[in-house]
């Protein structure tokens, strides 16, 4: 995968489109990430973006599929906790899209 | 689809000497995605890892973070063999894990016993 170029930054990606360093994310480069994915980024996006982090910072870890379902639900209200408005903004796999355009780590237990 | 067995986890390692103790987590939260939901035991030294721990120093991962999101990934109960506990000294209030019921066991012989499948980590 191309390395992003942002404001003049050279920002590595791993083979698989990952941030190498996730002290390099911005919402610049989400934006940069999420284009890569032909994805644009609306609220929603942003506010399953923020939850991605917050998970991060919460448990050191990103998350599968379920969970991730679970922890919208709780913070976002049931209407938002369903795969299938996951699956709408981060098609086709959102733990792992969400979690790159986030900057996290590849969700280690992605099988 | 043919009925699941029941799956049991055996945490039997402190947490960072080696890499056993993760190891057990990820297979945990790798059935846990796969609605394979297995029953955790923390046993010997493994109660060690449900303990508070900051490893910044030995540029480690915290486990009990990443074991904190045991409940999220649907793993509600944990169980903690009583007797490691006593014998360490330790007390159950040392082990609390937000969001996550801890469940003594006295008895673990006849706790391993009723699982159909036992992983040991």
């Amino acid at each position: 995968m191309k390395n992003l170029l942002i404001e003049g930054k050279e920002i590595p990606l791993d083979k698989e489109g990952f941030l190498r360093h996730l002290e390099d994310w911005s919402p610049q480069v989400a934006e940069a990430l999420a284009a890569q994915e032909n994805i644009a980024l609306t609220e929603d996006h942003w506010d399953v973006i923020r939850l991605l982090q917050d998970f991060y910072r919460e448990f050191e870890l990103s998350p599968a599929m379920r969970p991730l379902v679970k922890y919208v639900g709780q913070h976002l209200g049931a209407e938002k906790g369903r795969s299938i408005f996951l699956m709408q903004l981060f098609p086709p796999s959102p733990a792992k899209i969400g979690s790159k355009i986030a900057g996290l780590p590849k969700p280690t237990n992605c099988l | 689809m043919v009925d699941s067995k029941s799956l049991l986890a055996l945490c039997r390692h402190a947490p960072y000497g080696n890499s056993m103790a993760r190891e057990g987590l990820e297979a945990v939260l790798a059935c846990a995605a796969m609605d394979q939901t297995p029953e955790v035991l923390f046993i010997n030294d493994g109660v060690f890892q449900l303990m508070e721990q900051n490893p910044v120093a030995i540029g480690e991962k915290n486990l009990r973070r990443n074991l904190q999101a045991l409940p999220i990934f649907g793993v509600e109960t944990l169980f903690v063999c009583e007797n490691s506990l006593r014998t360490r000294g330790l007390k159950p209030e040392q082990l609390e894990i937000p969001g996550a019921e801890v469940k003594l066991v006295k008895d673990t012989g006849a706790f391993i016993a009723g699982f159909d499948q036992v992983l040991s980590f």
